[in-house]
């Protein structure tokens, strides 16, 4: 079924729009919540917290991409699960991203003012943009989906080493561009 | 920090939508080239090779010896080929152990082609794990209309026994015809058209090796438009073109057989797959099956099987 369609059924409040959107996402959902959380039923939890979400959401909201917009709520639910549950549990994958993404940070003292989470977003989509695409790939499978880093080196016929240095190089390459616009996280 | 990498997340999962998608479609629609690495880097690969393929499928004769002569395609009627919507959770799901003489599978028969030539001889096969997908191109949900024999023969010039001498070389393989019904990835695949799959290797089973009129779930890879046979030989003459340049990515298991009531058969090295809660499919009545497979098979109800194949799909053919 075509995302318009599914979105027509959650504007119609037809419950069958979660069952059409599990049919078609539920995979890419729950890959995503178990990469970052990388415990099988909190991922079930999370998708499951998605879903309703976007049943709650949609209306009044349209979304341009359905994919997107779960995507995004996966991501949120799982750091709020992760919020909730960390100091008790421990989730691999979402740590090893915050101790990978704090390479992204910019220097406090190279920055001069602490900006909107949507203007930093921006910033980091511009830089995005600015990179190939198969960097740009690479940098979204890996912190976005969460994707293993030895998944995405055997797809490409690197050894893990090789493509760990080249995340690195991409993390500082974010480092900078947040700094040359004064970011401060 | 702590709040500064949180900070950072959240930005990151607010990143332009376009380029979200700009990723995810381009992962989905990834077509691979196939490498048969997994089995290219097995060493119990060359064992395959000596024991299946040297010895029965290539045999290599000198020049004035009589070649066998091919065996003719079996005429079995097609199934009805089972609708893909069937959702054969019941309300209450059964977990429980079932015979395999009990599942709703189509009445067939193996074709002799494969099982007569192949059935005494044992090999070792380097194993089959999901992580293999990333090697296929498409997969692929239909029925076996037909299946066919092919024969090729040529001759190469070899310098095993003197300088440049002429051999006959021959190579069968077997064709099957499969009516898609149901692409669960490969963008160049379309539902309701046919195509050939062609294996060089194959299962022979007389239980599991593919059957006309069966439906399967098949995870295909691009093999190339000449037989591998005739690979790195000096050949002088002969017709090596493939009919198709598809395969079957794992030929050497039971591929994913759908029952006729929307369940699907499994084997346990589809670990994500044949995961709990899932149905023992038990054979010890089936006094003839004396297999690798007889305590490896298990049944999965349709939604559970969609989520479950639609999960390692993302795990594993996801790329850029």
């Amino acid at each position: 079924m075509e995302d318009l369609q599914i979105i027509d059924l959650y504007w119609k409040r037809d419950e069958s729009a979660i069952r059409e959107t599990d049919r078609k996402y539920g995979g890419y959902c729950y890959s995503i919540a178990l990469n970052i959380l990388s415990v099988k039923e909190d991922a079930e939890e999370c998708v499951n917290d998605a879903y309703h979400q976007t049943w709650i959401s949609i209306p009044p909201h349209r979304p341009q991409s359905l994919r997107a917009w779960l995507g995004k709520l996966c991501r949120n639910t799982a750091l709020n699960i992760w919020n909730k549950n960390h100091a008790k549990k421990r989730y691999g994958g979402i740590e090893l991203l915050f101790s990978e993404l704090e390479d992204c940070i910019p220097s406090s003292s190279d920055v001069e003012k602490e900006v909107e989470i949507s203007e930093v977003s921006n910033c980091i989509s511009t830089w995005l943009r600015s990179l190939s695409a198969a960097d740009r790939a690479l940098f979204v499978r890996r912190y976005w989906n969460g994707e293993a880093i030895q998944m995405l080196a055997r797809e490409r016929n690197l050894s893990p080493s090789k493509l760990t240095q080249r995340m690195y190089k991409l993390r500082k390459s974010l480092k900078n561009a947040l700094e040359r616009e004064g970011i401060s996280i | 920090m702590t709040d500064s990498r949180i900070r950072l997340y959240q930005a990151l999962t607010d990143i332009d939508d376009a380029i979200i998608e700009e990723v995810q479609s381009t992962a989905n629609k990834r077509v691979r080239q196939s490498k048969y690495s997994f089995l290219a880097v097995a060493a119990s690969f060359c064992l395959i090779l000596a024991g299946v393929f040297v010895l029965f499928s290539h045999r290599i004769l000198p020049a004035d010896q009589e070649q066998p002569s091919v065996a003719q395609p079996t005429i079995i009627q097609p199934q009805q080929p089972t609708s893909n919507t069937i959702d054969s959770t019941p309300s209450v799901p059964d977990y429980s152990a079932i015979d395999y003489s009990s599942l709703a599978l189509p009445a067939a028969q193996p074709d002799p082609t494969v099982t007569e030539r192949f059935s005494d001889y044992s090999v070792d096969i380097a194993a089959f794990n999901e992580a293999c997908l990333s090697d296929c191109c498409g997969i692929l949900e239909g029925t076996i209309k037909s299946i066919y024999p092919k024969h090729y023969t040529y001759d190469f010039y070899d310098d095993k026994f003197g300088e440049s001498e002429l051999y006959h070389g021959y190579s069968d393989s077997i064709v099957y015809e499969l009516a898609i019904e149901k692409v669960w990835c490969g963008a160049v695949f379309e539902e309701g058209t046919t195509i050939l799959v062609e294996d060089e290797f194959y299962f022979p089973d007389v239980f599991f090796s593919l059957m006309e009129g069966r439906n399967y779930v098949i995870p295909i890879c691009e093999y190339g438009d000449t037989v591998r046979a005739s690979h790195n030989k000096d050949i002088a003459s002969g017709d090596l073109s493939r009919d198709s340049i598809y395969s079957t990515l794992y030929p050497f298991h039971p591929q994913i057989t759908k029952t006729e009531d929307g369940c699907y058969l499994v084997t346990t090295d589809w670990q994500s797959l044949a995961a709990e809660p899932c149905r023992v499919v038990n054979m010890e009545n089936e006094a003839e099956y004396s297999g690798f497979f007889k305590d490896k098979l298990r049944l999965v109800y349709a939604e559970d099987f969609e989520k479950r194949l639609i999960t390692i799909i993302h795990m594993q053919l996801e790329s850029d």
